[in-house]
């Protein structure tokens, strides 16, 4: 049962027949982890943080540039050398003093992702780079967590859900999508550049994915790319079948205990 | 006999039988970080060696990205 405050708060969204009291209050018990505090994680954690996502937990290892602020838009000037987490989390908290938000300021890596995957309901991959991308795609599949991935560069955007939860397993990953075969150089806005309000279109598309997700409404939309060409405002839709060959999904049943993978723990 | 496809909306003659491998090989298409999609269906790598075009296939090729 949602509070007096809570129903004022959020009475805009209450009020759609999709979301209604069940639908808030499903967010409101939810937990979000979001990887990653640039672009992508600044935009979606805002509106997350605005709807009453309950739980947000924010991790990223870097500080605040100045470069970061012409699209980065949660942080200030006076932000500036100070962790991104630490920033983010200010911010999210001045917008939202119900939703609560834990940081942690380390890289996403095999050490850290099992446990923080497992205690998320969703998991929000706002990375910057290929190698942390597989490896929280790796760690959300064994520990059948939905991810929603998301990814911008130059006048380019890409945004994927991937529904990991036992009843969706055989579908595909990023993996099957995005083969290893990858050079570092690949695509980081730090090399290539990033306008603005491409990265916050991606991060917000990141956050209504999750409410979809989240207050479970049918048309949310599994293992389907959408890709933003933000030069000419164009959308494309592509699906997405599982690779035969994937060394994350295919051919093993989601477990806990195999050799070659990351331990989930069980909770 | 040859047939017609697309590749990111460039018109092609290819020989029957072409499989999306020959295909970039024989266009000398980027690859590496690259997803491959066939009328609006991505085609994961295990599958570009055995995946025949047919005539009218419309063959995307885009780069993965992964700035955030």
């Amino acid at each position: 049962m949602l509070s007096d405050n809570a129903f004022l708060r959020y009475q805009r969204q209450v009020c759609l027949p999709e979301i209604g009291e069940s639908g808030q209050q499903k967010l409101c018990d939810s937990s979000v982890l979001i990887i990653g505090c640039g672009g992508l994680g600044n935009s979606a954690a805002l509106y997350l943080a605005a709807a009453g996502v309950g739980k947000l937990v924010l991790c990223d290892d870097d500080e605040v540039e100045v470069s970061n602020l012409s699209r980065q838009i949660a942080f200030r000037n006076q932000h500036v050398s100070t962790p991104k987490v630490d920033a983010l989390a200010q911010q999210l908290r001045a917008l939202n003093p119900e939703c609560h938000i834990r940081t942690v300021q380390r890289r996403a890596d095999k050490n850290l992702l099992p446990l923080e995957v497992s205690m998320a309901d969703v998991v929000l991959d706002c990375s910057d780079n290929l190698e942390t991308r597989h490896l929280v795609n790796q760690v959300c599949f064994e520990c059948q967590v939905p991810l929603i991935s998301g990814a911008a560069v130059g006048w380019s955007g890409q945004v994927i859900a991937f529904d990991f939860t036992a009843a969706n397993k055989a579908t595909g990953c990023y993996a099957c999508m995005v083969p290893r075969d990858y050079t570092d150089q690949l695509g980081k806005c730090s090399d290539l550049g990033i306008i603005g309000p491409v990265v916050g279109t991606i991060g917000n598309l990141q956050a209504l994915l999750t409410i979809q997700y989240l207050a479970e409404l049918p048309e949310f939309k599994t293992h389907q790319l959408m890709t933003f060409d933000a030069k000419h405002l164009d959308w494309q839709k592509w699906q997405l079948m599982a690779d035969p060959d994937c060394e994350v999904c295919a051919a093993k049943e989601t477990n806990t205990n195999n050799n070659e993978g990351v331990i989930c723990p069980s909770l | 006999m040859s047939i017609t496809v697309t590749v990111n909306g460039v018109v092609q003659q290819i020989n029957q039988q072409t499989t999306l491998t020959s295909l970039q090989q024989q266009l000398d298409l980027p690859a590496v970080g690259c997803v491959f999609a066939i009328n609006d269906q991505i085609i994961p790598k295990g599958l570009w060696s055995s995946q025949v075009l047919n005539e009218g296939d419309r063959i995307s090729l885009f780069q993965a990205i992964a700035g955030g």
